[in-house]
């Protein structure tokens, strides 16, 4: 029922607003209609919720991502799952994806269409900031796998820089370098774990004996994962990205947006530091009291839409991020659509009633 | 000298306050030294300016007021037929408050203190700010001279729920157990450590009632409902909606729309005036458990409305299964009824907070509490309040043990 073509055929950072609009609005609403059929959990919400059937992207009732933690919600019977996506959460139950074999298929197609917007259409030799064993066996992947193996269809070479101890690896690091140093090189990693067992890393080697600081000509670090320990050392964005090319040289810094419940849509910030929205995904800014719809530059918790999500009713997620939006097609890197920031989540509210675990 | 060295040697517990040897006898219960010490407690607390902006300690501080205290005397001889300053202390008891509505340990010892037992209570490492001020409060108390004769009856330990090890030999060391904290909690703990004498605070719920007519003319009714509105926040607002007397679903007995609709304008006017006791965290925990409950229960919310800080949503077939999942965070369901037969009875109700009700609707509300349906009933406004009747359970009483069969038997 999806015209998979039709989506993939879209060019990623080039609709403006109305034109986005009529592209998204029919499709999500398709998808809302497909799930409410295909999933009784789903169909559920939508009846508690809805006295009637959405007309706009804004009517729709997005799903609380905390939702997927708790119950399977999938759209697909479970012969057709071919593989499920764990998030990578450090407490409580992991999100759990069902992916049937178009959803995942599209999910990377349009993964790496974005990607490539940013790092051209030849591979790159890759330096990945990760220890070597992220890939468990068995068909379940964590949010980091799946991060990971998208990237890895745009690279050669992979090489990991920390070992399994998740410490630097010098030696492969080093050659990694020199072999590649007449080439553009890609890096991948998690915010935290760049800066901690990376950056953090060579820099003790720096003050040492073995002081090492790397003159790169031309390469590119790709990095996610949120700035939440990284906050707490005080570290901001232009610390980090000065940091980086101190350490490495011409290093050009991105930081992505992105989740497991929606696989495939990136949001990857520009060299103006904020995070654009590619055509298969728009973001919508809600106030928490109410989910009604904030202003620009007004803070509020973030909702992804996203067209990806075929076999389970991920298409439009209410997070538990903070995040707002700057402007719409005017964005000065040339990008059309909305682009924004994150500024990281809302606290957990602990329960502590008089019905509580022992803890 | 400490009390317990083998159990102070316990690997991974923290003391944050540890008995200490006394040569004063073992007190009997509710006597007239007990209650100058838990109301010179009382004296203490008030004196603070730091407890006066804790509206849950001045409440814990008033009740431990003598006036208070010898009222509760009075009341078990009048209803209970008991001299309770006659019984005997149990012993040893070990509290348990995992994580809990902050105050509420505290009236636990208070009442076990006032039973002249040896306590020992363990908090929760995730408890709140309430509560570690209260031990802080507590030990600048006990440590003056004068009230040593307390600081022999009390000790407070923290440690994690995983070491087992210090949950049985705590356990053991007690003559009686007494676990706040809910199904999962008191599961947990006996599966750890199984108790023959333990007294246990299973999950409860509780709603407010509330009738509401029009006066003779419009300006007393706005009044009234003025302060119903005030009454119900009282309720609502302490501890995160979370408490187990903690209203989650207002009642509407054959209340007009019209008054309904005075009352919300009213509550949502005294929130605007406080500061939003609730956070963001709370707002998309609503959402959560909202969605949730439309999974599991089909429940259908027929009208959301948001106030400053609260969400009251019109909901109708609320199931006791749905409402026992609620968790607060400022959420208030209104169900309409025009029977009081229409109420969530169940094994889990506790506490309804009444307002409007007429005589016969009072005593069928009696009878409903007779034939134990409902556990407690206030007026609205006091449904935080603590009694020494707690969820049914006569704390005083199960507290102390009977007199010595025979006072001979201590002369051989």
């Amino acid at each position: 029922m999806f015209d998979v073509e039709h989506y993939f055929n879209q060019p990623v950072y080039q609709l403006t607003k109305y034109d986005k609009k009529l592209f998204l609005e029919t499709e999500l609403l398709n998808l809302t209609r497909y799930h409410q059929e295909k999933c009784e959990k789903y169909a559920n919400i939508l009846s508690a919720f809805q006295k009637q059937e959405p007309t706009t992207i804004e009517e729709i009732i997005p799903v609380a991502v905390q939702l997927f933690k708790e119950f399977e919600l999938k759209s697909i019977p479970q012969e057709k799952i071919y593989k499920q996506l764990m998030s990578s959460g450090t407490t409580g139950e992991p999100s759990r994806i069902f992916l049937d074999t178009e959803t995942a298929k599209l999910q990377t197609k349009i993964l790496i269409k974005i990607l490539q917007q940013w790092l051209g259409k030849k591979r790159l030799p890759l330096l990945l900031i990760d220890a070597p064993n992220i890939v468990k066996p068995g068909d379940s992947m964590s949010a980091r796998a799946v991060g990971l193996q998208g990237l890895s269809f745009l690279g050669y070479d992979h090489t990991y820089a920390l070992d399994s101890n998740m410490e630097l690896n010098l030696p492969v690091i080093e050659a990694f370098f020199t072999k590649h140093k007449n080439t553009k090189i890609l890096m991948f990693g998690f915010t935290f774990m760049v800066w901690q067992h990376f950056i953090q890393a060579l820099k003790k080697l720096e003050s040492g004996k073995q002081g090492k600081q790397f003159q790169l000509a031309d390469a590119i670090l790709l990095h996610g994962g949120g700035w939440k320990k990284l906050q707490n050392q005080a570290v901001t964005n232009d610390i980090f990205k000065h940091t980086i090319q101190q350490t490495l040289g011409n290093v050009s810094v991105h930081d992505y947006y992105g989740m497991v419940e929606q696989t495939g849509t990136i949001y990857i910030e520009c060299e103006k530091g904020y995070l654009h929205c590619p055509v298969w995904s728009d973001i919508l800014i809600r106030k928490a009291s109410d989910l009604s719809l904030c202003k620009e530059r007004e803070q509020g918790l973030i909702q992804v839409n996203s067209l990806l999500a075929l076999s389970y009713p991920g298409h439009c997620i209410l997070t538990e991020d903070i995040g707002e939006i700057i402007g719409e097609d005017n964005c000065a890197c040339g990008k059309k659509g909305k682009y924004f920031k994150v500024h990281g989540r809302v606290p957990k509210s602990e329960i502590r009633g008089c019905s509580d675990t022992f803890s | 000298m400490i009390l317990f060295p083998k159990l102070a040697s316990l690997k991974n517990v923290q003391w944050h306050i540890i008995s200490t040897e006394s040569n004063h006898n073992s007190p009997q219960p509710w006597s007239g030294v007990l209650i100058e010490k838990i109301s010179a407690w009382s004296t203490f607390l008030l004196s603070k300016s730091e407890v006066k902006r804790s509206s849950e300690i001045v409440a814990l501080a008033f009740w431990c007021r003598k006036a208070n205290l010898i009222s509760i005397i009075k009341h078990i001889n009048k209803y209970d037929k008991i001299d309770i300053t006659k019984r005997q202390p149990i012993g040893r008891v070990f509290h348990i408050t995992p994580a809990n509505v902050d105050t509420v340990f505290f009236y636990s010892l208070v009442l076990s203190l006032l039973s002249g037992n040896q306590n020992i209570v363990r908090v929760s490492s995730k408890s709140g700010e309430i509560t570690w001020q209260i031990i802080r409060l507590f030990r600048e108390f006990i440590n003056q001279a004068k009230n040593k004769q307390l600081a022999s009856l009390v000790s407070i330990v923290e440690y994690d729920a995983s070491n087992e090890i210090a949950t049985k030999a705590f356990s053991a060391w007690a003559d009686l157990r007494v676990v706040w904290g809910g199904d999962n909690a008191i599961e947990a703990i006996s599966h750890i450590a199984p108790h023959i004498n333990q007294l246990v605070f299973p999950d409860r719920y509780s709603v407010s009632l509330i009738k509401l007519s029009t006066l003779e003319n419009s300006q007393k009714t706005e009044e009234m409902i003025t302060g119903v509105a005030e009454r119900f926040i009282t309720d609502l607002l302490p501890f995160n909606q979370q408490a187990c007397s903690s209203p989650k679903t207002l009642y509407w007995l054959n209340t007009d729309k019209i008054l309904q609709t005075l009352f919300w304008k009213s509550v949502h006017v005294l929130l605007a005036s406080i500061d939003n006791p609730f956070e963001a965290a709370d707002e998309v925990a609503r959402y959560v458990f909202m969605q949730r409950l439309a999974i599991k229960f089909q429940t259908n919310f027929e009208c959301i409305s948001n106030q400053v800080g609260i969400s009251n949503i019109l909901i109708s077939g609320l199931s006791v299964d749905a409402l026992s999942e609620h968790r607060g965070h400022g959420l208030v369901f209104e169900v309409e009824i025009d029977s009081l037969n229409l109420l969530p009875y169940a094994d889990k109700l506790q506490t309804v907070g009444v307002f409007g009700l007429n005589e016969n609707e009072l005593t069928q509300l009696k009878i409903k509490k007779e034939n134990d349906l409902i556990k407690r009933d206030v007026s609205l406004g006091k449904a935080l309040s603590f009694d020494h009747v707690w969820d049914g359970k006569h704390l005083p009483f199960i507290l102390t043990k009977a007199e010595k069969e025979s006072q001979n038997d201590n002369n051989h």
